[in-house]
């Protein structure tokens, strides 16, 4: 059952001569429960592909998609990547809970604090500690409460960008997890955003990677980390620490000659191209259409093929 | 914020009385004019301006003259004006609560009315040039031009309000107003900058991505964490007060403690004006003491005693 159907997601910055194209166009379709991952590099648009879908994108951007104008199509919530500066330090937890509920779910007052309680069990806190303040608790236990939050929406569509970067490594896996297991359990459409690959493909049912504000490969976590198709997909899963295998030397991404990859693909070629060691005459001029199967697929004229990954 | 906090700020309180008496009787040595000569009359030969000195104590070395007055201060007694020749601190009680009721409606409008302008700023860009224009006007124009400008229209012109004293009603708006407008234009300013960091901070985004409106994130979640950085910032305008009430006091007639500053300078009457600084000095830890405490209720992160 589809969640979330979305045709050519634009992100575009008016400017005087012409719009500078930041993100897709973008298509995207999430099944209820199911969770997407979205992987790239800083600057590659994550951000500012979940802002966009939640609405709320950056003051001077506009955000289309098929039908005109976009507006979220569905209830959505955002978690974020700082937990502290998510919360009002001025309330204790469960008032910020319990101001979601009122607020934006009509709660009655008088219910508002047990629903609020029953959140904050939902993600593994204790109903007492709703009566800290955010700086009173650990960074885990705020990305909990935020979870919390977003839970309280009721979304169809629940957005998390970057959650576990702020954190330290033990508690990075364990609020992941219970990312996707509330998001599963509840049956809401989780998008995942991480340059962190593989704690993503550890959660996952798909990935989807984006270079320069457009997707360039999307499949299963398996096929993306086992079998890379795109150059860029390829140098980053063999750039990752534990690959360097059989004394080959990691391989490092070229920079790019002409700074941002979003200029690449505004100009209308691969956004990868002037970065990328194979790229041919083509690649600077268009973008390849998606080629590859349903369940992995990647838009790009000299993929790696399979012999290549021994 | 307990017991400690309450013996810091007494501590506070006593430093800056002995800090403020002793400096004020220092530099009152050493700034030109005769007090004895002032009291005794301009036309008075030299035998009786010495008379007059003798009477006056001025005669006696300055060490003790100088531990008298510290140990009157200790005691609450700030000398005899020798103008009046009534005890300071008389004169002072007599006139302290006109000027109390005007700069605490002037404080309190000075916050209405920059907090006013800040959220106007913030909620459209017209309204941020408009805010400037005004702030710009605030500070810009002195305080007296305001006062006449507002008594011309609002008491000459049309009639609304009393042009002098406090006896009638309405009689304190025109003075609170013209003492206002220049705090006004600080309190916006602070209150403008920190809604800007706010607006575009972690919180505002939050809450806007979890579906609350707009409106209701500016005006219950912002505008209090806002006020954080404007409190201490009002806390020392508020001294400034005290001083435009010597000018706007005059303009208006009130019987306060600005017009009793201003003819203390100009009869010289040397007592009466240690007395008032020392009042004056009194204001700010008090003030500082009021800020702090209403942050501590604004963010509880300082109440709770935790640092980052």
């Amino acid at each position: 059952m589809t969640s979330l159907s979305i045709r050519n997601l634009i992100v575009e910055k008016p400017r005087r001569r012409g719009t500078l194209t930041l993100v897709g166009p973008l298509d995207l379709d999430l099944r209820r429960g199911e969770i997407l991952g979205l992987v790239g590099e800083s600057g590659s648009g994550k951000t500012l592909t979940l802002r966009a879908l939640a609405g709320i994108p950056p003051a001077g951007l506009e955000v289309r998609d098929s039908s005109g104008t976009y507006h979220p199509p569905c209830r959505t919530a955002m978690v974020f990547q700082d937990p502290m500066g998510f919360f009002n330090p001025r309330w204790r937890i469960s008032r910020s809970l319990e101001e979601v509920l009122r607020v934006v779910r009509r709660v009655p007052a008088p219910v508002a604090p047990a629903r609020a309680g029953e959140l904050l069990e939902a993600v593994g806190l204790a109903r007492e500690e709703g009566k800290l303040f955010p700086f009173e608790m650990s960074g885990g236990m705020v990305q909990r409460s935020a979870i919390a939050m977003a839970l309280a929406v009721e979304p169809e569509v629940m957005l998390a960008d970057e959650v576990t970067s702020a954190l330290d490594p033990a508690t990075r896996d364990r609020i992941l997890q219970l990312l996707c297991r509330v998001g599963r359990e509840r049956q809401v459409a989780t998008i995942v955003v991480s340059h962190d690959l593989p704690s993503l493909a550890a959660v996952a049912d798909r990935v989807i990677v984006l270079y320069g504000g457009r997707a360039i490969e999307e499949g299963s976590p398996g096929e993306i980390l086992g079998k890379p198709r795109h150059r860029y997909t390829d140098l980053l899963v063999r750039s990752l620490p534990g690959r360097e295998t059989r004394g080959a030397p990691l391989p490092e991404i070229p920079r790019d000659p002409a700074g941002d990859p979003i200029l690449s693909s505004s100009a209308g070629g691969c956004p990868f191209a002037r970065r990328c060691p194979v790229a041919l005459a083509r690649c600077h001029g268009e973008l390849p259409d998606w080629s590859g199967e349903k369940n992995h697929r990647f838009r790009c004229f000299v993929p790696v093929r399979g012999e290549d990954h021994g | 914020m307990g017991v400690r906090w309450v013996v810091s700020l007494l501590a506070q309180a006593v430093a800056v009385i002995f800090l403020v008496a002793t400096s004020s009787f220092f530099l009152l040595q050493v700034i030109p004019g005769d007090p004895a000569s002032v009291v005794a009359g301009l036309d008075a030969d030299s035998a009786t301006v010495e008379r007059v000195r003798q009477s006056m104590g001025l005669d006696r070395p300055l060490h003790q003259r100088y531990f008298e007055w510290i140990s009157g201060v200790s005691r609450g007694e700030l000398g005899v004006s020798h103008v009046q020749r009534r005890p300071v601190e008389d004169l002072i009680r007599d006139r302290l609560p006109v000027t109390i009721r005007l700069a605490g409606f002037a404080l309190l409008l000075s916050l209405l009315l920059g907090l006013g302008m800040a959220v106007i700023a913030s909620a459209h860009s017209a309204g941020t040039t408009l805010t400037r224009l005004l702030e710009y006007g605030a500070f810009a124009f002195p305080q007296f031009w305001v006062a006449l400008i507002l008594l011309y229209f609002f008491s000459f012109r049309l009639g609304w309000l009393p042009m002098f004293g406090v006896e009638e009603r309405g009689s304190m708006i025109l003075p609170a107003v013209a003492l206002a407008l220049p705090n006004a234009a600080v309190v916006s300013r602070t209150a403008r900058a920190s809604l800007r960091e706010l607006l575009q901070g972690n919180h505002a985004l939050a809450a806007r991505a979890l579906g609350i409106p707009k409106s209701r994130v500016f005006l219950i979640h912002l505008l209090p964490l806002a006020m954080i950085p404007v409190l201490p910032v009002l806390a020392i305008q508020a001294g400034y007060l005290l001083a435009g009430a010597i000018v706007v006091e005059q303009v208006f007639g009130l019987p306060g403690l600005g017009r009793l500053t201003l003819s203390a300078i100009v009869q010289r009457d040397l007592p009466l004006i240690q007395g008032i600084i020392v009042v004056f000095g009194l204001a700010f830890p008090l003030l500082n003491a009021s800020a702090d405490f209403l942050v501590g209720l604004l963010w509880p992160r300082l109440r709770h005693g935790q640092s980052s």
